[in-house]
């Protein structure tokens, strides 16, 4: 394959760019109008290498196209784990105690919170999991009392579901 | 990079994507499963799974800057500085697509775990788009596209309205039945119109006569309509 030196360093440069975006964002969570500029122009400069060389294009990206990392992608510790896969689907879903987690949860990482449930859950003791929820729930909330009735309820029927699904 | 570092990215994508938009972070949950599945048939599998995992990187995090833009204005003002055709995907089909319900998603899934990515046809759709660009066209190719939204191109023209393709051999033999299902596909994306290209391979010429069809049917097609050329 015939690659152009140009296309190469244009392509190199926009996966830097694209590693810095997510970098910065995981920082901020505000992302400015440069990011976006640099990340369309990614898009587009992937769809360009595409459309010059087919899907050759990826080795452009990927150093090890025919190597192991598709038979060994499963090897990963918490993506593998079935349990807070089936905790984040669950958290994501359109059930209505998933609706008011969410809701509940507000700004805070969903995903912090489905790794830190399926922590808890291996707790083996049922109230120290209602007890573990509440706090996990009421976390970085400065106005709630650990007893708000709305929250207890809350963290009750979540571990009703979790039993369900778990 | 490695190929491994895709999975890394895939991962912080979704610990972002879970606090601004947690469908996305919920089908790029998905996605993670899936791949995790995929029977790694043919050696050529890899590269269609490694440039459907870019894809869905690339326009996961253009769509994660859009979402958290600070107002409305600077959301807008985004949109602005794109093509017709990347608004009408970035704005239009990719959130569908992330908003999806699961009956729609399910397809997709079994096609993905089926591993089929081998796209016979790709250097075809490759050779329209860049006839398309060389006419002064402009093209959008997505895999999502192609594998839920039976869509192997988006071609837009003179009048910038982004048209879905669908290309597909005449060996195919293509019966009312096929062309029936991807209008409905079409339909449940809520498409609003479609051309259905088929092609004979032994003719020199096919290339150019699909360009013509779909460059000209990107300007005049009218909304509701879901065109068969062969």
């Amino acid at each position: 394959m015939d690659f152009d030196v140009q296309d190469l360093y244009s392509s190199l440069h926009t996966y830097l760019l694209i590693t810095a975006f997510m970098a910065h964002n995981r920082e901020t969570h505000t992302c400015n109008n440069v990011n976006f500029a640099e990340a369309l122009a990614t898009a587009r400069q992937m769809q360009q290498n595409w459309l010059t060389y087919g899907i050759d294009f990826v080795n452009f990206y990927v150093e090890d196209v025919n190597g192991d990392w598709l038979e060994t992608w499963g090897n990963d510790e918490i993506l593998g784990n079935s349990r807070l896969d089936a905790i984040k689907e669950f958290l994501v879903s359109d059930d209505n105690v998933a609706v008011k987690v969410r809701e509940y949860l507000g700004e805070r990482s969903l995903f912090d919170f489905a790794v830190s449930l399926e922590a808890y859950w291996k707790s083996p003791e049922i109230d120290d999991r209602l007890a573990a929820v509440k706090n996990l729930l009421a976390t970085g909330e400065n106005n709630v009392h650990k007893d708000d009735i709305s929250l207890v309820n809350l963290a009750n029927s979540l571990l009703v579901k979790l039993a369900d699904i778990l | 990079m490695q190929a491994k570092e895709i999975k890394d990215k895939l991962k912080s994508l979704i610990e972002q994507a879970s606090s601004i938009d947690p469908n996305l972070a919920r089908r790029l949950d998905e996605i993670n499963r899936w791949v995790k599945n995929i029977k790694p048939g043919s050696l050529t599998a890899k590269p269609f799974v490694l440039a459907f995992l870019l894809e869905v990187i690339t326009d996961s995090t253009i769509w994660l800057i859009i979402k958290s833009s600070p107002s409305q204005e600077a959301q807008k003002a985004k949109f602005e500085q794109m093509t017709p055709i990347e608004r009408y995907w970035y704005g239009y089909l990719f959130p569908k697509w992330i908003n999806a319900n699961d009956s729609k998603f399910y397809i997709w899934k079994q096609k993905l775990m089926a591993g089929e990515f081998n796209r016979g046809d790709d250097d075809i759709i490759r050779n329209i788009a860049q006839d398309v660009v060389q006419r002064e066209g402009s093209f959008w190719q997505r895999y999502i596209a192609d594998l839920s939204m039976a869509t192997d191109l988006i071609v837009s023209n003179r009048h910038n309205q982004p048209l879905c393709i669908q290309v597909t051999s005449v060996s195919e033999e293509l019966n009312q039945q096929k062309y029936q299902a991807w209008q409905n596909t079409l339909r449940s994306w809520e498409i609003e119109r479609g051309l259905f290209l088929s092609y004979n391979p032994k003719d020199a010429n096919f290339v150019n006569q699909l360009v013509n069809v779909a460059l000209y049917n990107s300007d005049y097609l009218s909304g509701g309509k879901y065109l068969k050329f062969s």
